[in-house]
């Protein structure tokens, strides 16, 4: 049996105040004391837990002595929640709270087997697909299925506007033979990733099981047109059935919005490649970051609490996408073996009323996949929440907050720019871009802010951004936030 | 709410940058925020609850209510606006400010030729800025055109206070003092 959890039995979070526990532990009181319930053994029962756990969380150094003991609040996951401000003030205005979440996999799990893959490669073969592009891709995808274990699966799927499939579920061995039909692959033909797109799920499904991680790299360089809202769809599918999708967008021609969204769907990535050499370093980095996952397919599902709404959600580790909100459903990713899964979500609290002690910001449960558990499922709840009152003396507000918004929020400006510009505020794009570039210069990237600022120029006489420029710098921006960063982001 | 400093962007409580053009609006190391003194709506910007009392409508007065002294190892720097260009201060104490043009036998230290100065009524000798003691003041050097400090034009040859964050306009260019 699991030791009893004295916050759960007085219902409060782990943070709860000395008065909340005491309001906790009267109600609880009230409602169970056996006068009121003669004969009823159960409330007997729970009278006498909430008697215990009143004991020792009302005593402030049996409480902490209690609290080490604690669990993680998620099995199997350590997990920690950090908040920009400890207590917050009680005023008639909105105000902002920002929630960075971690989750870590234990310790143990390095020394675990990593967990087998079930991947398809969707590759673009269109005409401008050919030449250099057509060979590194050929040439990369010969080299990972080298580097296939055991229990992996490996489809490949090309497509111009019509879709084939050149390798169903493939396993180690039997190198010579696919090898050549990879070298069979041409270019030539439109794009149509639709196309593409349904024939790599079908593959992913055939040999889907919850032991693997199911994903779909989809690899273009051009726009696809009139099937977006197709393959929109088909990505809402692929999520039903745990089966993420990543892009890597080559060039200047392809379409981000598209991409990025069905990533955002199925809590994927996207890349972007300007030079072909570069397709290689990253599908490398794609696929042991896929094969090191310890947990994927992480989900908040939560009912916003109704003292706060969640502005917007960002994914810091272990890639950088912005995460968007799906009813309400967060997608967060995957945990890898050896670092963290962090999330940072804003949520802008409403005028908190007289008397109210706590905030509740979002509500909810956590779910996952661990492919190693024997059954893979964990869920656990999830209540973000903050106090109300007088705060303590003013202390800084935590490091990596604002170090990680001090960058979101130019990634958030570069995204401001783009709806300006659609919205025809040309003025506002420009003024906007010029702060974007003077806050690069401060933080030292001189580069990404003369692309900046060359983009401000080119807007005011042509109205528009160039693919390249637009391209740079939304993937640059983002890569800001990369703890090590990867992207070239020279022009 | 929080004024940004740059922009005047009102922001929620606890937010830590402007939303509308990306600057910081705490300071770490817990100490406040520069506030700029507004002349309609004198506004706080600290990161966490405590309010400063509003410090009247006058600019300059207000200036001096709150003195805030500049580290001595401090570079300060003129943001051209709205190019945000920076040009740093460096190795003085008095700094001319001003544009250049052919034939002219006394140049200005800070030469804001550059930045369209001579269209937008710069003078050749149009201000001039001093650090003393910790404590930054400018002195419009006669310019046909005025200097203002947020928008409050000043007298010519009177050195008056000013703090990092402030705006000033020479003519129609204008520029804000940082710290680095």
């Amino acid at each position: 049996m699991t030791p009893q959890d004295y916050y759960q039995t007085l219902g409060l979070p782990r943070d709860a105040t000395a008065d909340e526990i005491r309001t906790a532990y009267r109600e609880a009181a009230r409602r169970l004391h056996p006068d009121l319930n003669p004969g009823d053994k159960e409330a007997a029962e729970q009278f006498l837990l909430v008697q215990r756990a009143y004991e020792i969380l009302s005593d402030a150094a049996a409480r902490a002595k209690y609290d080490a003991t604690l669990p993680s609040e998620i099995e199997n996951v350590d997990f920690e929640v950090v908040y920009s401000r400890p207590v917050l003030p009680a005023i008639s205005e909105a105000q902002l709270v920002y929630a960075l979440l971690t989750f870590t996999a234990p310790p143990a799990a390095r020394n675990l087997p990593p967990p087998p893959l079930n991947l398809c490669l969707v590759i673009d073969r269109s005409t401008s697909m050919g030449g250099r592009r057509m060979d590194v891709v050929k040439s990369t995808t010969i080299e990972l299925l080298r580097q296939l274990k055991p229990e992996d699966r490996l489809s490949i799927v090309t497509f111009s506007d019509r879709a084939e499939v050149i390798l169903s579920g493939a396993q180690a061995g039997h190198f010579q033979q696919i090898a050549s039909d990879i070298h069979m692959m041409r270019a030539g033909g439109g794009t149509e990733i639709y196309r593409g797109l349904e024939a790599g799920y079908k593959e992913v499904l055939r040999y889907a099981t919850p032991k693997h991680i199911n994903h779909i790299i989809l690899i273009t360089d051009g726009r696809t047109y009139g099937d977006e809202e197709r393959s929109i769809l088909l990505a809402h599918q692929a999520r039903q059935h745990n089966i993420g999708i990543s892009g890597l967008g080559i060039g200047d021609e392809w379409n981000d919005v598209f991409l990025d969204k069905l990533a955002t769907t199925t809590g994927g990535s996207t890349m972007f490649v300007e030079h072909s050499e570069r397709i290689k370093s990253f599908l490398d980095e794609k696929f042991s970051a896929l094969s090191q996952a310890y947990a994927h397919q992480v989900k908040y599902q939560y009912s916003g609490g109704h003292g706060a709404q969640l502005q917007y959600a960002f994914r810091l580790r272990p890639d950088v996408m912005p995460i968007e909100q799906e009813g309400n459903t967060l997608l967060l990713g995957q945990i890898p073996v050896d670092g963290s899964l962090q999330v940072l979500m804003e949520f802008l609290v409403h005028p908190t009323a007289q008397g109210q002690q706590r905030v509740y910001l979002a509500q909810g449960q956590v779910s996952m996949e661990i492919p190693l558990r024997p059954d893979p499922q964990v869920v656990a709840p999830l209540r973000l929440s903050r106090k109300i009152g007088e705060s303590g003396p003013i202390t800084d507000p935590p490091k990596n907050i604002v170090q990680a918004l001090s960058q979101i929020t130019l990634y958030r400006l570069q995204h401001r720019v783009q709806e300006d510009i659609a919205s025809g505020n040309i003025e506002d794009a420009t003024r906007r871009l010029q702060n974007l570039a003077t806050h690069l210069l401060a933080q030292g990237q001189s580069q990404l802010a003369r692309t900046v600022l060359k983009e401000a120029n080119q807007l005011q006489h042509t109205q528009a951004l160039s693919a390249k420029g637009q391209k740079h710098i939304k993937y640059g921006t983002r890569s800001l936030l990369l703890p090590a960063r990867i992207e070239d982001s020279t022009p | 709410m929080i004024t940004c400093p740059q922009c005047k962007h009102q922001e929620p409580e606890g937010a830590f940058f402007c939303s509308e053009c990306g600057a910081r609006l705490i300071r770490l190391n817990g100490l406040q925020t520069h506030s700029i003194q507004h002349p309609e709506k004198p506004q706080t910007a600290e990161w966490e609850v405590e309010r400063r009392p509003a410090t009247g409508t006058d600019p300059l007065k207000a200036a001096s209510v709150v003195p805030e002294k500049i580290p001595e190892d401090a570079t300060i720097y003129l943001r051209v606006l709205p190019s945000g260009e920076f040009i740093p201060l460096q190795g003085q104490t008095e700094f001319t400010i001003g544009r250049t043009s052919k034939g002219q036998s006394i140049l200005p230290d800070v030469d804001l030729s550059p930045f369209d100065a001579y269209a937008k009524g710069v003078s050749r000798l149009h201000a001039a800025l001093r650090l003393e003691n910790g404590e930054l003041s400018l002195m419009d050097l006669g310019s046909v055109n005025g200097t203002y400090i947020n928008k409050t034009k000043i007298p010519p040859n009177m050195y008056r206070r000013v703090q990092p964050g402030d705006i000033i306009s020479l003519g129609k260019l204008s520029i804000q003092i940082t710290l680095e």
